[in-house]
């Protein structure tokens, strides 16, 4: 039986773009030396924004009324008193996040069109834990499930689909191609899929708060039909498949500045444990 | 046959950075004869001691708020076998630090609201239900009672 029973949509994320963190964060379970800044901005604009929508959605304020900057420093003090970790405010400082923080939840939330984006909302918060199915059997996989949560379901004339909040430095990971097979989008168009099977449709949308010079908002809806969700499913059962084998080792890329396990990872060649366990079922390849 | 109903939670060591405790409580019991045959009493049983597992634990965890003194309890009565245990480790901390009780998070709060809806709550049927049960209203809810509340909640939506 495997030792990984139930797998969410950002370890398979984390995985994918470096297993050695993702050993560190979820087999170890080591906490970080420090937190990106970049987190805390999209954690308290999450949850700015979630708390906006649910205070026009329950007709508690009017849009006019909606005061974004108590909103957004609400969700700012909670963020920074539950955090216990050293947080790298970067050049900007701690005042200077905070703005753009402020800047970025504004995008959102003083968007001239937010009712419209309100009532299209259908539910706020869904979590899912799925049994994980084999694209290629179409049978379960025993012992493994997805879990995960959907910011956001929309209602749209043709159906259903899920809408992910995000907060990013720059539109890369955002163009056309990469979110043809996005991993999280397909894999939570999967699991709308398989919570609303009759309503669910191949749509996955994004609303990005971008931290630029001047922050704003942008929108992205991508078309996530069959192949991509089989791609990811297939992400996940061979990510599981390495992630069980024991498969952890350090893959450099941009993500290394933000990473808060950089002094870990600088000294695992000192640490690494034994050689991985041969795979039984793997099949020589010549 | 033989039920067991498990419910685990882990919180905060008081104090302590970089640590938590965790609570756990364990029931194993034999259903009367009269449910075993009968799959929708056999659900509400296995539902009830489920729902007592929980309420142990929560009660524990309440008394440690107060006491900021982490403890071992027993269980137990009857055809019922009961346990808890109490274990620290070394995983990363995330709630307070002090005796006084801490209050529900924006992040809790809006879970709160969004699972009033997915249950057919609803925002209004959710403050009154926190009215109700903590004689207050939403906003002074503590972190402990959130938190019950959104297990609850949760189960119902699952369900």
């Amino acid at each position: 039986m495997s030792a990984v029973a139930v797998l969410s949509a950002s370890q398979v994320g984390t995985f994918s773009s470096c297993s050695l963190k993702w050993h560190f964060r979820y087999r170890e379970k080591a906490p970080e030396e420090r937190r990106s800044v970049a987190l805390v901005i999209g954690s308290a604009v999450d949850v700015a924004i979630k708390t906006g929508v649910h205070l026009l959605r329950s007709g508690e304020v009017r849009v006019e009324a909606l005061e974004t900057e108590r909103v957004f420093q609400a969700a700012w003090d909670a963020e920074l008193a539950s955090n216990k970790i050293p947080i790298d405010w970067g050049k900007k400082g701690q005042d200077g996040q905070r703005e753009m923080a402020l800047a970025v939840t504004r995008a959102f939330l003083d968007a001239e069109d937010l009712p419209e984006r309100v009532a299209r909302i259908r539910s706020l918060d869904v979590r899912f834990e799925l049994p994980v199915v084999d694209p290629v059997t179409g049978l379960e996989v025993p012992g493994l499930r997805l879990l995960g949560f959907l910011d956001a379901i929309e209602r749209t004339p043709e159906g259903l689909r899920p809408l992910d909040y995000k907060t990013a430095a720059s539109r890369a990971g955002y163009d056309e191609q990469s979110l043809s097979t996005h991993l999280q989008g397909s894999l939570y168009s999967w699991a709308l899929h398989q919570l609303h099977p009759e309503d669910a449709t191949d749509e996955m949308a994004f609303q990005i708060g971008l931290k630029l010079k001047m922050p704003m908002l942008e929108d992205r809806v991508v078309t996530l039909g069959e192949s991509a969700r089989r791609r990811a499913l297939l992400t996940v059962l061979h990510a599981h498949r390495a992630m069980d084998l024991g498969v952890a080792f350090p893959q450099p890329s941009f993500l290394c500045g933000g990473c808060g396990y950089q002094r870990r990872c600088a000294g695992w060649q000192d640490q690494a444990g034994p050689p991985l366990a041969l795979d039984p079922f793997a099949r020589a390849v010549c | 046959m033989k039920v067991s109903a498990t419910f685990h939670k882990k919180v905060p060591v008081p104090g302590i950075e970089y640590a938590s405790q965790g609570f756990h409580c364990t029931l194993e019991a034999e259903p009367p004869p009269e449910i075993k045959g009968d799959r929708e009493k056999l659900r509400r049983y296995v539902q009830s001691l489920f729902q007592e597992c929980r309420d142990r634990v929560e009660q524990q965890l309440e008394q440690v708020h107060v006491a900021a003194s982490p403890h071992r309890a027993h269980e137990g009565n009857g055809a019922q076998s009961g346990r808890e245990h109490f274990a620290r480790n070394g995983h990363a901390r995330n709630g307070t630090n002090g005796t006084a009780p801490a209050p529900a998070s924006p992040k809790q709060i809006n879970y709160l609201r969004a699972l009033s809806q997915q249950v057919g709550l609803g925002y209004v049927g959710l403050d009154d239900l926190v009215r109700q049960r903590f004689g207050k209203d939403l906003g002074s809810l503590r972190k402990s009672e959130a938190s019950r509340l959104i297990d609850e909640l949760r189960t119902e939506s699952e369900a």
